[in-house]
């Protein structure tokens, strides 16, 4: 559904960016190229690049201290009129997850941590997982020290989290 | 020295709204908030300072649901924040019905919680800093606003 939310949305906006070049400051969708340049910057490290059977770009990264996460891309086309190429997204789902001793233990952390951390979604995504995630939206352009900024509220957050349960 | 004034107030002001002079935000008043509700299709109810000195817009979308956004980070005279949260209170039966709606509900761009007195509260936090368009902005309103009133009608799984 989210994604369905979030497609309608793009379509029924004017692409003011649309097929932003990585040079450019702002970026109104990404590549993978974009993405690991904001990675790095928010001093995290990219452990591995791929794509998804729908094309979509995947990074696997790292914080510096030891948490994995990914990013993985949404809402993405290939480049206008093409139909082959690597596509470029206007969301992009940040996300970690930590596996707790039960499913009754990330209720317990769900309850105590949703409510205090307002940037991110935390949630039980089964199989006793924390899942903790932050959806970017980049539509019509964000600067790229924004999405640096947006990566690193994230791993700020999840750090955290990751170091008390 | 009247003129030295002037110029000096012409520059303070720029320096304090760079983003809006450029059509970009780096931040965001009470006005830009206005302007991005109302282009996403929402009414803007009421707006103000709070007593802890922050700044919000409450609002209401076309279909009755009434959100508010609410500044984080702000600083200056009058104030601009560097983050805005998106927030709408949903009130359930009971305490168990709202965790059993926190657990059910499946949605990456907004964050659900229980926030006390049977209350399900959905929110979108959007992060201004380094800048981002006004067209952004409404987007960012727009998606919260189609995953909120999803929820709020018992959607959201």
């Amino acid at each position: 559904m989210i994604r369905s939310v979030a497609a309608a949305a793009v379509l029924a906006a004017g692409l003011s960016c649309a097929g932003t070049a990585s040079a450019q400051t702002y970026l109104a969708d990404w590549g993978v190229a974009d993405m690991k340049s904001a990675v790095v910057a928010s001093g995290a490290s990219v452990v591995r690049e791929d794509v998804s059977a729908d094309g979509a770009p995947y990074i696997a990264a790292m914080t510096a201290g030891g948490m994995k996460f990914s990013i993985s891309g949404r809402v993405c086309d290939h480049a206008a009129g093409a139909t082959t190429g690597p596509k470029r997204c206007r969301g992009a789902s940040v996300q970690t997850r930590f596996t707790l001793t039960s499913d009754v233990a990330v209720d317990a952390a769900v309850k105590k941590y949703a409510p205090e951390f307002a940037a991110v979604s935390i949630s039980n995504s089964g199989k006793s997982e924390l899942l903790i995630s932050r959806y970017v939206i980049l539509d019509h352009g964000v600067h790229r020290d924004n999405l640096k900024l947006n990566i690193s509220v994230f791993t700020g957050i999840a750090e955290r989290v990751w170091a008390e349960v | 020295m009247l003129k030295k004034l002037l110029v000096a107030g012409a520059l303070s002001a720029i320096m304090a709204t760079p983003a809006a002079a450029q059509g970009l935000l780096n931040d965001w008043a009470i006005a830009d908030a206005t302007k991005a509700i109302v282009a996403a299709g929402a009414t803007v109810t009421n707006s103000g300072t709070d007593e802890n000195g922050a700044i919000y817009v409450s609002a209401k979308s076309a279909g009755g649901m009434k959100f508010l956004a609410y500044g984080t980070v702000c600083s200056g005279t009058p104030k601009r924040c560097k983050g805005l949260n998106l927030s709408a209170g949903f009130t359930q039966d009971s305490d168990a019905a709202v965790n059993a709606r926190v657990k059910e509900i499946d949605r990456m761009a907004v964050g659900v919680r229980n926030g006390g007195d049977n209350s399900l509260d959905v929110n979108r936090y959007v992060i201004f800093d380094h800048g981002i368009t006004p067209k952004n902005l409404e987007m960012n309103i727009t998606v919260f606003l189609g995953i909120a009133e999803d929820i709020w009608n018992g959607g959201g799984k």
